[in-house]
């Protein structure tokens, strides 16, 4: 009992609660521990709930979702959107006179792949990941239709395609370049 | 220490830099869908023109619209990863005015 009359947040703000309830415990009508216990526990069941939604809040903050910046990332891409275009654009003649460039072009990446799957830890890099499958997808079609016998591509569609294939590297880049340094 | 008053500066404090933060997004995002789309749109008028005009074949006009398809999901990866990193701006800027609050609270205190 004492020590509830002397918690620090019950002594200021119950000084004319005290004096009623002193009052009413001698005329029998209120039981003294339930009548100074209830105000602060309603209000200590508040500041915890607020207090709990902070913490929370707070460590809700504190998870990376999603990995930092990387200039290797950025290389990589800038580098791989030219050889890209540069292969597609040399199309206008049979695969076969273009085949270390072609292995070239998939082995760089395949690396690449490999590298932003090893920064997928808890699917923080998932879409970097996604975006790179989509382009080695793009480029593996072009490669199979061009190593098919008897391809003979235009050279608008060339150009078209180079343009597009760019385009795509250009998100993968946006995406690098967005990603919090 | 008031911690009644201290624990509302700090759920306002968060408010409004989660208000700001989300704002500046949801401008930037509307403008990149809409400058995409706009892109696109010029893209299947050149495809479509060049195969009526016979300079691509039917099936390279079917190759590069489906890369066009490619293309819309990769942009959309991007639109959805910036998300997340708006996002994770926000919460930092959320984090950081909460410290202020209770640095500002603390000192004051002392």
């Amino acid at each position: 009992m004492t020590g509830i009359r002397h918690a620090p947040h019950a002594e200021p703000q119950n000084a004319v609660r005290q004096r009623r309830l002193i009052r009413n415990v001698r005329a029998g009508t209120a039981s003294r521990t339930a009548t100074l216990a209830a105000p602060i526990h309603r209000h200590l069941r508040h500041a915890g709930a607020q207090a709990l939604a902070v913490l929370a809040l707070i460590g809700f903050v504190g998870c990376a979702t999603i990995t930092a910046f990387d200039q290797n990332s950025l290389t990589a891409a800038k580098t791989l959107k030219e050889q890209t275009s540069v292969l597609i654009l040399a199309a206008d003649s049979p695969a076969a006179g273009h085949a270390s460039d072609i292995a070239s072009l998939k082995r760089a990446l395949a690396s690449e792949l490999a590298y932003e799957r090893g920064k997928n830890k808890h699917e923080v890099n998932a879409v970097t990941v996604k975006q790179w499958v989509t382009f080695i997808e793009q480029v593996d079609e072009f490669v199979a239709k061009w190593e098919a016998p008897g391809t003979k591509f235009t050279n608008q569609y060339l150009k078209e395609k180079a343009a597009l294939m760019e385009k795509m590297a250009d998100e993968i880049i946006r995406m690098e370049s967005g990603k919090p340094r | 220490m008031d911690w009644e008053k201290l624990l509302k500066q700090i759920e306002q404090a968060a408010l409004d830099a989660a208000k700001a933060g989300a704002k500046e997004f949801a401008s930037a995002a509307g403008d990149d869908a809409k400058a995409f789309l706009k892109a696109a749109a010029d893209d299947l008028k050149r495809y479509s023109e060049a195969y009526k005009a016979g300079t691509i074949t039917k099936g390279e006009f079917e190759d590069l619209l489906q890369g066009l398809k490619a293309l819309a999901q990769m942009n959309a990866l991007t639109e959805a990863g910036l998300a997340e990193v708006a996002l994770q701006g926000i919460r930092d800027a959320v984090l950081k005015a909460v410290i202020q609050v209770v640095e500002s609270a603390v000192l004051a205190a002392l």
